[in-house]
């Protein structure tokens, strides 16, 4: 009972007098015990460098006067713009769900041939960063431009977002439920349907949600496909009018729809808690056989690994072995790739520990703050690098100078774009351990702020340290933001990238692409293998 | 040395409610080296108490005082207290143990210790003292279910706390481990002189380890005293009925004498007229000599090899179950001869 | 297990400053080579043009003056906006802006310095600021390649309005997304009118115009045949016979709309410097970049028109500056893409 309840009571409904004792619950519901400062100070630090970029957006968007925004907003244009850019959105996250779950599924619990292998396989598009594949798509099928184009992109790039979660959550789920579900008589299809993909709810709302906005936040896909959507006409915006206010108006709007999206992903997990409580590791479902189909099924994990992976890497290997055929231009692949590293560390890290305190709080008290803290947190995820950089333009500028165009602005600029990548791995793995060991550590006399360090987070570590790769993985991607921010005189492997093909020389922007590919897929193959391995429960045989 | 100061726990009027009352001016004391079980069922507020007196919850009126300390609740001074739990002293081992499994068993001990003395010789001193001698270097879960319990007993004792809060913290282990695992627990408090509340909603537990039994029900406690004086003069109809097995009878009771469908009783309870009779089942006796008996039919017999339960029919179609030897057992349908041994307990009805 | 996190946070530490080692090792740590740049009196420019073009060119000015230069890349709109945002505390003393455009927003926002006019009469009037606030470096002409295998050179229209009419149905190649189409556009705008190019842009649409990727595809194009005209950079066409080994090679073509047509848009590269940021050194970089060395080296890499007399790069068959056509407009004013990306996405162009 207890292990059903230790979701955030809602404060309308009162427990029955029968089950009034509170057990575990209490501790999380927290109406008496406030929230300690120690998590809340941090967290309100983070929440507020999160929202730095509303600051300007909003600064900028009324400049002119809320008259302007009207205008701006009421634009048939923008409506316009607002239906592609959700419609873009919902189809690449509809297609990135069904993607997800069908290779997750494949690769956890069933017996497809090298599925371990598939398993690694299957994430390592995260590695390739949406421009790459788009000029790669391009090269390959120049008619494939548009929705189609961008949604092919963004879906073959952003699947994994999906997959990952989903594949953790399979290999976490309780297979009781299915079995139970078979036993009443259920197909295996039904049971899967009825009791399996209700349980995952919770992970494939959180997978969409991040496939939702990242469909609405990239650029790379949008502009190669030449498919008019929120991020491209922001670029073009200020590419083209410099006139910011427009740019900002939009911004803010994009805002809006992600704290929207944030919040419908938030109702879509329901009260319910799906963390297990209970001891021990939950084994691991009995794997199910494919019978005939285990060999057609293949078709699956190879069709999709070879248009997220097969595509870009042919790509690169023509536009290469033309480069080849042309001899090598001078590189400096080695300083870039060091500077690439430098910067997706630092970001990384910067990133993790400010979403720690969010992430725990949100874990562990049920209040509205935590949870106002959290939302607040995604507000600079689904904005485009360009206005996030300018945001920080603005503010360094004119409140902290000395540290214009210097690391640490870049590195904050990227904890402002991808905080929710940590922050949801934070919290996700601090409310998957029992509440009562903090509580146990607390009655053996250690503080709060030893508690955090000695049980918390040793124990949510893994999911941390999966969340802080991934965090890494995507600041070495990142283009925009760094082009505007790094320091004076250095490169990364983007920004190179983005020089060579600003002067259509493809064949030496290649050397680029690969290497920052291969050097993503370091930290993706990390990832596929944790959920893929590491994860599973002690015990369970996969 | 006041009467107050050998208390480890002493708890006064506490009330806590959640959206209903769940406590309601509940008083418990603890005396020192004692072992106090608060046994009550489901709901009744015992685990919130636990967490009142650990400091997870905060009270809304009462004291908690912990070694003569005011840890939460009024001050003479009028200041409205609560002491962080890491400041109380208080020791608990939850249901399941939850050993934080990411350190061994030695750093599971010793967490509680200050960083100094975590090296220390302390550690496997309170392992010796709850019997696992040798194995701090496995990690949690190399351990069976009652030694897990045990290193949860450990780490709660090493701090030397003043009282130690278990919550059921043998309910999730097997029947047959149960009983062994209790009585090294109990053993290991003793030895380390430690004073313990333990939670439970077993009867057969609270009665074989407790010195003190607390039965507590919607809130408040409603009898202490030791185990033998709550089973054998509990002091309502729900707590007999809630501790141990009874036989309730309609009956009349007058100065001392009672009269039932088992025949005539003594008792020491001072209601009389109609009342409600309170008989254990092993009062019942088949066929005793010194006895009067009453004619009773064999309905039902559950049979557990060192004793047995008979479900008989008595006399104007009341039953009653005894507990007889297992052997010799007579077959349903017998008839039997039946007496109670022992005064009786009556409550008005 | 347990110690992962703090592994992957070491590691993650250690990454970043080994790599900071690395780089520092290497000379010049970047994190410390804004306040280098202030503190050694280094030249910061903002370039909009790319690093392997203007990179060399760079390194031939500090030999010349000895005067150190810091350069960030990035597109000339951003960098331009960015310029907009930092205000005068800009680091940046020199903005060198693909286009004129993003050079005239500046300008309007007041964050350009007064040029010397002896800097501005080095190049003919018409490619610089005509408030004297920046100055053309180098020019490209708007043109219309075409095939002489498929088109009489008699038979070229005499107006890019001409396109629209039936004979070049499906007979075009342009690269709508590419800027300089869309500056070209932006140009018809201004010295054409709206109504007259959104009248010319929906009889182009219905003509079925073919569309490429970029402005050497199209170029591609019509040397082999595949179409026999399209709309382009001149560059394209002599940097295609720079590989070719000759334009005689080639069987494409070059055609400028004669007079003030919109078709033969000259836009230029143009260089400002920064409000208050007027230097010997800012002013000794524009001067370098509008003399012989830099105009030669731009016109021999990127195959566009020296804007100062008496330059003769060494690219053969280009046609002198003074041979060029297109209206008379001051590029100040081409900084209005927006309402030319409203205008294509109306007509359907995009």
């Amino acid at each position: 009972m207890t292990e059903l309840l230790t979701g955030a009571p809602a404060p309308a409904s009162a427990p029955p007098a029968g089950s009034a004792e509170p057990g575990r619950r209490a501790v999380r519901a927290g109406r008496r015990s406030r929230p300690p400062l120690l998590l809340v100070v941090p967290a309100c630090l983070t929440a507020a460098i999160a929202l730095l970029p509303m600051l300007y957006l909003a600064v900028r968007a009324f400049e002119q006067g809320a008259g302007v925004v009207g205008d701006v907003l009421l634009r048939e244009r923008t409506l316009r713009l607002l239906i592609r850019s959700l419609l873009l959105a919902g189809a690449v996250t509809t297609a990135c769900l069904v993607i997800g779950v069908a290779l997750a599924w494949l690769t956890v619990r069933s017996d497809l041939p090298w599925r371990r292998g598939w398993a690694v396989v299957a994430a390592l598009p995260l590695a390739v960063p949406t421009y790459v594949a788009g000029f790669a798509w391009i090269s390959l099928l120049p008619r494939l431009s548009g929705f189609l184009g961008a949604f092919v992109v963004l879906t073959a790039c952003s699947y994994p977002y999906v997959l990952l979660p989903v594949a953790a959550a399979l290999r976490r789920m309780d297979p009781a439920g299915e079995e139970v579900a078979r036993s009443l008589g259920l197909s295996p299809w039904q049971a899967f349907r009825r009791a399996t993909l209700p349980q995952l709810r919770p992970a494939l709302a959180a997978g969409g949600l991040l496939v939702a906005l990242y469909a609405l936040s990239d650029f790379g896909a949008v502009s190669i496909m030449r498919f008019d959507a929120f991020t491209r006409v922001i670029y073009t915006s200020y590419r083209s009018s410099f006139d910011r206010t427009p740019a900002a108006v939009l911004g803010l709007l994009l805002v809006a729809v992600t704290l929207v999206l944030v919040w419908l992903e938030a109702r879509s997990r329901g009260r319910a808690s799906y963390s297990r409580v209970g001891r021990g590791g939950a084994r691991v479902g009995a794997t199910v056989r494919l019978g005939r189909l285990r060999l057609p099924a293949v078709i699956v994990p190879v069709a999709v690994a070879t248009l997220s992976l097969g595509v870009p890497a042919a790509a690169l290997l023509y536009w290469t072995s033309v480069g080849v055929r042309g001899g090598f231009p001078a590189l400096d692949v080695g300083g870039a790739a060091l500077t690439t590293l430098t910067f997706a560390a630092l970001g990384a890290l910067a990133t993790t520990v400010l979403a720690v305190p969010v992430g725990v709080l949100a874990a562990r008290r049920s209040g509205r703050l935590p949870r106002l803290l959290e939302r607040a947190s995604w507000a600079g995820h689904a904005l485009p690098g360009i206005v996030v950089a300018f945001a920080l333009v603005f503010l360094s500028v004119r409140y902290a100078f000395p540290l214009y165009q210097r690391t640490p602005v870049l590195v904050l600029a990227y904890a402002v774009l991808f905080l929710p990548l940590a922050v949801g791995a934070v919290h996700a793995s601090a409310a998957q351990s029992p509440p009562g060991l903090e509580e146990v550590a607390r009655s053996t006399g250690a503080r709060p702020l030893a508690v955090l360090r000695r049980v918390t987070l040793p124990l949510a570590a893994p999911g941390i340290a999966a969340g802080a790769v991934l965090v890494f993985l995507t600041c070495m991607k990142e283009l925009p933001a760094t082009l505007l921010l790094q320091p004076l005189g250095s490169q990364t492997l983007a920004t190179r990238l983005w020089t060579e093909t600003g002067v259509a020389a493809y064949s030496a922007a290649a050397p680029y692409a690969a290497l920052l590919v291969l050097l993503s897929a370091v930290p993706t193959y990390l990832l596929g293998v944790r959920t893929g391995a590491l994860d599973r429960p002690p015990g369970g045989r996969g | 040395m006041t009467a107050q100061s050998a208390l480890a726990l002493r708890v006064r009027g506490v009330h806590k409610s959640y959206a209903a009352p769940v406590l309601t001016g509940l008083d418990l004391d603890v005396p020192v080296g004692s072992l106090v079980a608060l046994l009550g069922p489901s709901g009744c507020g015992k685990t919130t108490l636990l967490r009142v007196v650990a400091g997870f919850e905060r009270l809304e009126a009462g004291t908690v005082e912990v070694g003569g300390q005011l840890v939460a609740g009024c001050s003479e001074t009028g200041r409205d207290r609560h002491v962080a739990p890491e400041r109380r002293r208080v020791g608990i081992v939850p249901q399941e143990g939850a050993l934080f499994p990411h350190l061994s068993v030695h750093d599971n001990v010793a967490f509680g210790l200050p960083r100094a003395s975590r090296r220390g010789p302390r550690p496997e001193e309170v392992l010796e003292l709850v019997g696992l001698t040798g194995l701090g270097a496995r990690m949690p879960h190399e351990l069976s279910g009652g030694q897990q319990q045990r290193v949860a007993v450990a780490r709660a004792l090493a701090p030397n706390p003043s009282l130690v809060l278990l919550d059921e913290p043998f309910s999730a282990l097997d029947a047959g481990l149960r009983a062994t695992v209790r009585a090294e627990v109990r053993a290991s408090l003793c030895a380390a002189g430690a004073s313990a509340v333990l939670v439970t909603h077993d009867q057969q537990e609270a009665l074989s380890v407790a010195d003190i039994v607390a039965v507590v029900r919607d809130g408040r406690v409603v009898q202490a005293a030791d185990p033998w004086s709550v089973y054998a003069h509990p002091a309502d109809l729900g707590v007999a009925t809630f501790v141990g097995e009874t036989i309730v009878l309609p009956g009349r009771a007058a100065a001392g004498a009672v009269s039932s469908p088992l025949g005539a009783h003594t008792t020491s309870s001072p209601a009389g007229g109609e009342v409600a009779v309170v008989v254990r089942p092993e009062q019942l006796e088949i066929g005793p000599a010194d006895l009067p008996c009453v004619d009773a039919v064999v309905a039902a017999r559950e049979f557990y090899g060192h004793d047995a339960l008979l479900r008989l029919s008595l006399p104007g179609g009341t039953t009653a179950t005894a507990r007889t030897p297992g052997h010799p057992l007579p077959e349903v349908g017998a008839r039997v001869r039946v007496g109670v041994r022992g005064p009786v307990v009556v409550f008005p009805a | 297990m347990p110690r992962l996190l703090a592994r992957t946070l070491r590691a993650l530490l250690v990454t970043g400053l080994l790599a900071t080692a690395a780089c520092g090792s290497g000379g010049d740590d970047p994190a410390e080579q804004l306040a280098a740049a202030a503190e050694a009196g280094e030249l910061v420019v903002y370039s909009g043009r790319n690093e392997n073009l203007v990179g060399p060119l760079l390194e031939m000015f500090t030999e010349v003056s000895g005067i150190e230069v810091a350069t960030r890349y990035g597109g000339s709109a951003e960098l331009a906006a960015q310029l907009l945002e930092e205000g005068d505390r800009t680091p940046a003393a020199v903005f060198l802006s693909q286009d004129a455009g993003a050079l005239g927003a500046l300008q309007d926002a007041g964050r350009l310095e007064q040029l010397p006019a002896d800097t501005l009469a080095t190049v003919p009037a018409q490619y610089s600021s005509a408030d004297g606030r920046w100055v053309g470096v180098s020019g490209r002409s708007r043109v219309l390649v075409y095939n002489p295998d498929l088109v009489a050179a008699a038979d070229l229209p005499k107006s890019v309005f001409e396109l629209t009419e039936p004979q070049y149905d499906g007979k075009v190649g342009y690269a709508p997304t590419n800027a300089s189409f869309q500056s070209f556009v932006t140009g018809m705008r201004v010295t054409a009118g709206e109504e007259r190019t959104r009248a010319f842009l929906e009889g182009f649409r219905d003509n079925d115009p073919k569309a490429y990727e970029g402005n050497a595809l199209i170029v591609d194009a019509v040397n082999e045949g595949a179409i026999p005209f399209g709309l382009v950079n001149h560059y394209y066409l002599y940097e295609k016979a720079s590989e070719a080994g000759g334009l005689d090679k080639l069987t494409a073509r070059n055609y400028l709309f004669p007079g003030a047509d919109p078709g033969s848009l000259v836009n230029v590269t143009g260089v400002a410097v920064l409000a208050g940021k007027q230097s010997q050194d800012a002013q000794a970089f524009v001067d370098y970049l509008l003399g012989e060395q830099a105009q030669t080296y731009f016109a021999e890499v990127t195959k566009e028109f020296p804007l100062i007399e008496g330059v003769q790069p060494d690219v053969p068959d280009l046609p002198p500056l003074s041979s060029l056509q297109g209206p008379k407009v001051d590029l100040s004013q081409l900084d209005s893409l927006a309402q030319t990306l409203a205008l294509l996405d109306e007509v359907g162009l995009t």
